[in-house]
């Protein structure tokens, strides 16, 4: 199934222009607010709501909120007047009902960029299922590079994203038969459930490639940190997957996926957009997500914005267009 | 003979997540009949640090690895071998086990649901909803675990009677603690269903699949613990279990409450509190077992109202790092024992495939590690060309007489020596003894202040010292020499191995498995396959060079292990803080020439210190109950505060000793050492921050 996904003027370019309403994050990134200052360019900014998602206390405060700052500036100089709703990283997921009620809008941009993904899985489950929205893309801004060292800190253990847990107890259960993992930078907590002596029998590593030198490197460096921390027992195979090419990735994960249930259990660890396309299926299947949240990121988790013929590479996907959804499950599947 | 394509040891952590026949292949019975408790009457709280064996013990309260047992005893049987039977003594195995693991259950999604400004109502709400929500779920497993047992009758007997399956249903449904829930579930069949919904619901509640909680079950809110004990009671009234049949409700993973922050901090401490309600209760319809890390049961004993739970009143505390953990009297330890065991039964079990490896396995743990060195095989291992100059390890200061200087160097090449010499007679020096004259001669004799024995002449006998002062002190003297000679230390055979492993299964498993691949890759021969020795204790299988290098790896690994574990701070920031430690104490030993402070490998603070400094107290309290640390009471010599204040010393995890280059064992006494410096090295580390750091300059002002 074609799936439109491309550079943000082509992808938006592709149906008839419309007013969007945007929900993104304000974070100490250069790149967090790329999108929605392209957007506000572009003059097809209905409204938007920006995340300011607290860490808890960690040295690099006053370092972040000096980043914070520059953004809000960068902002306030394109002519925005910011809304922001400020949420502490580890609250309570219902805390983020009361943006969700007010995403009534029907063209919403939900820009995964800066979102962590406690927060961006549980608002993509909402607009994704959301009948008053009708057109829905998500957005990736790509970063110049990443700095050589730990991104974040002192994660929290193993346990299912907030509202992700398959809520049949024997389903469940079939569904860690079988791990899929997107590979990233960070799999500490990965690593150390696995060395628990984990259930998944079967470990499908999604690995991003093609994908930067630097980004393919460290992500091989995970392989293999997981590779040796993988029970003995347990079936271990790798797949390559475009960093960015989250349909892609959806179709692989179908592949991979037990036609006669349509389980699997994910842990999202690497690349966004990979991560979006687990939390697509997820939402369609009942398939759990797992993931070990750090409480600390860097403000420098990311350094600068990559370029295009001198345009920041802002990614959009369209995930529903005029209420359509093109991301399912295949019918035949969804009859077993 | 052993072919070389297996490691039995590869498997390191077997928990509740393996499958009931991988328990049988791997669990050692060993400990078993040490904790009688277990299978008793009673609450009892099992805490331990990770990889100690708590969830493999509870795991054993289980229905289905009864049941593998005797499928597996059967098959053995059927293959004219000798069955395996099912560790429990024959008088305490009928039971009926069923319980929750609060990390994988999602029990406590339900914190997720709190309302952004919760006020105190809210917290009664969601406190009621947790103890309706885990009496469901641990009732849901019971009544599987009674369906599974009746399922298999062949291997429980008469534990269970199904034909009174509906009549309790009947008794049941009708109690008034379900506020008729259950009015229309006149099976045992619908009941079930009626509890397994109600737990599907609160899940897909959780999940956000539906938009509230049914009004049914709001409704009908149970009280902790009091459910439960009515279907126990209504079971055995209906006689389909025994009068005498116990039932032991698991709680596993009882940390969980203990990870997590700000309103949801509050929230599980609350949950906390409803637990310990049910042990507060006495309630001996209804046996509890908890599974706990050991920083997750050091507080937090509330009941709501106040009471506080207490240990052999409301519940039994086996804590399995003290039970395990080496004592004075050797005699006593169970590790040692267990450990063997362990690795007698990863050994000797068959894989599961084709048998690949041939048991024909007389190799024992010790047989396998061989002896430990002592301190002088250790150094002459260690600096196998010792140096023209002996001064290159001597390191003697322009302040030493010519007469010590010539007694010294007479140690040295061996021109005065023991009745019994400890070196070697090929080994043409003795460093050892040498440096230990140096550090004697440097020191006081006990005189606080006074000269040291080198401004008088050196003895004429030898040695000059106890056995006492030179044991406490072979040690140090051999990382000094070390250091000195640009070597980096080594442990290899049994003792060394043991005490590396710090009592922990886990940590014994990880050596034995990298050992055993080191000695795989460097003895095939061209069939593929390992000859094994079989002849003494001494003769090891394993060269030392081996064994020296899979230590060191094993080391560091665990080093990066414990950097990946989640926490109150998480791993890699309590790594951080350990790795000042291990820096500061390292510098802190090398530097006691006169080796004054053998024990410096820790350090002692008074419990009182500790109390003044919350954050530090919390720090040291999660980096031990991780292991990354290891802490034990202090008994101190200070005579002035043995009873006034009490104190603790605290030591790195040996395991992480050949990555710090640090001797592991804890002789003498350790650093008494001011909470301050304890401190600044957490500040360093960036372990304690923001407002935290204040504690530091707050308490150097302290007098």
């Amino acid at each position: 199934m074609f799936r439109p996904w491309g550079v943000l003027d082509w992808a938006l370019g592709l149906s008839s222009r419309r007013q969007w309403q945007f929900l993104g994050c304000l974070g100490a990134e250069e790149r967090s607010t790329a999108c929605l200052l392209a957007l506000a360019t572009r003059g097809v900014l209905k409204g938007h709501t920006l995340l300011r998602v607290d860490d808890p206390k960690s040295e690099y405060a006053d370092v972040t909120a000096k980043c914070l700052a520059t953004r809000e500036a960068e902002c306030n100089k394109a002519g925005l007047r910011l809304q922001i709703a400020t949420r502490d990283l580890l609250s309570p997921i219902v805390t983020l009902d009361k943006i969700c009620a007010e995403m009534t809008a029907p063209s919403v941009i939900l820009d995964i960029t800066s979102l962590p993904k406690r927060f961006f899985f549980y608002l993509l489950k909402h607009l994704f299922r959301c009948a008053d929205v009708k057109d829905l893309v998500v957005t990736y801004t790509l970063p110049e590079k990443y700095p050589a060292v730990p991104l974040t800190e002192d994660h929290e253990p193993w346990d299912a994203l907030p509202s992700f847990r398959q809520p049949d107890p024997d389903k469940e259960k079939l569904a860690h038969r079988r791990l899929i993992v997107n590979v990233g930078f960070m799999p500490d907590g990965l690593v150390s459930h696995l060395e628990g002596r984990a259930e998944e029998r079967r470990i499908d590593l999604i690995v991003p490639f093609p994908a930067p030198v630097a980004a393919i490197r460290r992500a091989w460096q995970s392989v293999w940190a997981l590779a040796a921390s993988t029970p003995h027992e347990a079936i271990f195979a790798e797949h390559r997957v475009g960093a960015q090419d989250l349909s892609e990735a959806f179709d692989v994960i179908i592949a991979l996926s037990p036609a006669d249930t349509n389980l699997v259990s994910f842990a999202p660890f690497g690349p966004k957009p990979i991560s979006a396309a687990m939390c697509l299926y997820s939402i369609l299947t009942g398939s759990p997500v797992y993931y070990a949240q750090p409480k600390v990121y860097r403000p420098d988790y990311s350094l600068g914005i990559a370029k295009s013929r001198g345009e920041d590479q802002v990614l959009a996907y369209w995930i529903k267009h005029g209420a359509h959804r093109l991301f399912d499950v295949p019918i035949a599947r969804k009859a077993l | 003979m052993i072919l070389a394509d297996t490691n039995p040891f590869h498997e390191l952590f077997v928990t509740d997540s393996a499958t009931d026949e991988e328990f049988v292949r791997y669990f050692s019975p060993f400990l078993v009949p040490h904790l009688p408790e277990m299978f008793q009457d009673g609450n009892v709280v099992l805490k331990g640090t990770q990889g100690s064996g708590k969830s493999m013990l509870l795991k054993l309260l289980t229905p289905g690895v009864r049941v593998a047992y005797a499928r597996r005893s059967e098959e053995l049987k059927k293959a004219g071998e000798e069955g395996v039977d099912f560790p429990v003594l024959e008088a305490y195995r009928s039971f009926i086990g069923a319980g929750v693991n609060l990390s994988k259950s999602g029990l406590l999604d339900i914190a997720q649901m709190l309302p952004p400004e919760p006020k105190d109502e809210d917290f009664q709400t969601f406190g009621a909803l947790f103890s309706d929500f885990l009496n469901y779920w641990l009732l849901r497993d019971l009544l599987e675990s009674l369906q599974y047992i009746a399922d298999n009758h062949d291997v429980f007997g008469s534990l269970v009677n199904p034909i009174h399956f509906d009549q309790f249903a009947e008794a049941v449904r009708g109690q008034d603690c379900w506020f008729g829930y259950f009015t229309d579930c006149r099976t045992f069949a619908a009941f079930r269903e009626r509890v397994a919904h109600r737990v599907l619901r609160y899940r897909s509640w959780n999940a956000r699949n539906a938009p509230s909680l049914d009004e049914d079950i709001l409704s009908t809110k149970t009280v902790i613990g009091e459910p439960l004990s009515r279907t126990v009671q209504c079971l055995k009234e209906a006689e389909a279990i025994g009068r005498n049949v116990p039932v032991f409700l698991r709680i596993d993973q009882m940390e969980e409450l203990w990870h997590r922050e700000g309103n949801q901090a509050k929230l599980t401490h609350l949950f906390r509190q409803t637990i310990n309600r049910v042990l507060g209760s006495r309630d001996l319809r209804v046996s509890f077992r908890f599974g706990t890390r050991r920083y997750a049961w050091s507080g937090d004993l509330d009941m709501p109202g106040g009471r506080q739970i207490e240990e052999s009143r409301d519940y039994i505390l086996i804590d399995l790092d003290e039970t395990l953990r080496r004592k004075e009297d050797r005699a006593g330890w169970l590790f040692e024992g267990f450990a063997t065991d362990v690795f007698h039964h990863r050994v000797t079990i068959e894989p599961d495939a084709e048998p690949k490896r041939i048991a024909a396995l007389p190799v024992t743990a010790q047989s396998f590690f061989g002896g430990s060195p002592t301190p002088h095989e250790l150094v002459e291992k260690l600096i196998v060309t010792p140096p023209e100059d002996p001064q290159k390890l001597l390191k003697l200061d322009d302040y030493w007489s010519a007469q010590w200087r010539a007694y010294i160097l007479k140690i040295y090449n061996k021109e005065i020596s023991r009745k019994r010499p400890k070196t070697s007679p090929n080994y043409p020096v003795n460093p050892l003894d040498a440096l230990l004259a140096v550090a004697w001669g440097l020191q006081t004799g006990g005189v606080r202040s006074g000269p040291s024995r080198r401004s008088v002449p050196p003895p004429t006998e030898f040695p000059p010292w106890t056995a006492w002062w030179e044991k406490e002190r072979l040690m140090l003297a051999v990382m000094q020499l070390a250091v000195r000679h640009q070597q980096t230390l080594f442990w290899w055979g049994t003792e060394k191995v043991l005490a590396l492993s710090a009592s922990n299964i886990t940590l014994f498993l990880s050596i034995c498995r990298e050992v055993w691949d080191q000695w795989r890759r460097r003895s095939l021969n061209d069939r593929g396959t390992i000859t094994t020795s079989q002849g003494r204790a001494h003769d090891a299988p394993v060269p030392w060079k081996s064994q020296a290098v899979a230590i060191d790896n094993v080391s560091k690994t665990w080093h990066r292990n414990f950097a990946r574990q989640p926490g109150r701070p998480g791993g890699d920031v309590r790594m951080r803080f350990v790795d000042e430690l291990g820096a500061w104490l390292r510098h802190r030993l090398l530097a006691d020439v006169a080796m004054s402070y053998p024990g410096g490998n820790g350090f002692s603070l008074r419990n009182s210190d500790r109390g003044n400094h919350e954050p530090l107290r919390r720090l040291l309290e999660e980096a031990v109950g991780w292991g990354d640390l290891y802490e034990v009471l202090h008994t101190t010599k200070l005579t002035k505060e043995k009873h006034r204040d009490p104190r603790k010393k605290c030591y790195l995890n040996p395991i992480l000793s050949p990555h710090f280059q640090i001797p592991e064992a804890h002789t003498k006494e350790p650093l008494y050492e001011p909470v301050e410096t304890i401190l600044r090295l957490a500040v360093q580390a960036r372990a304690l921050l923001g407002d935290q750091r204040q504690l530091v300059f707050e308490a150097q002002r302290q007098p």
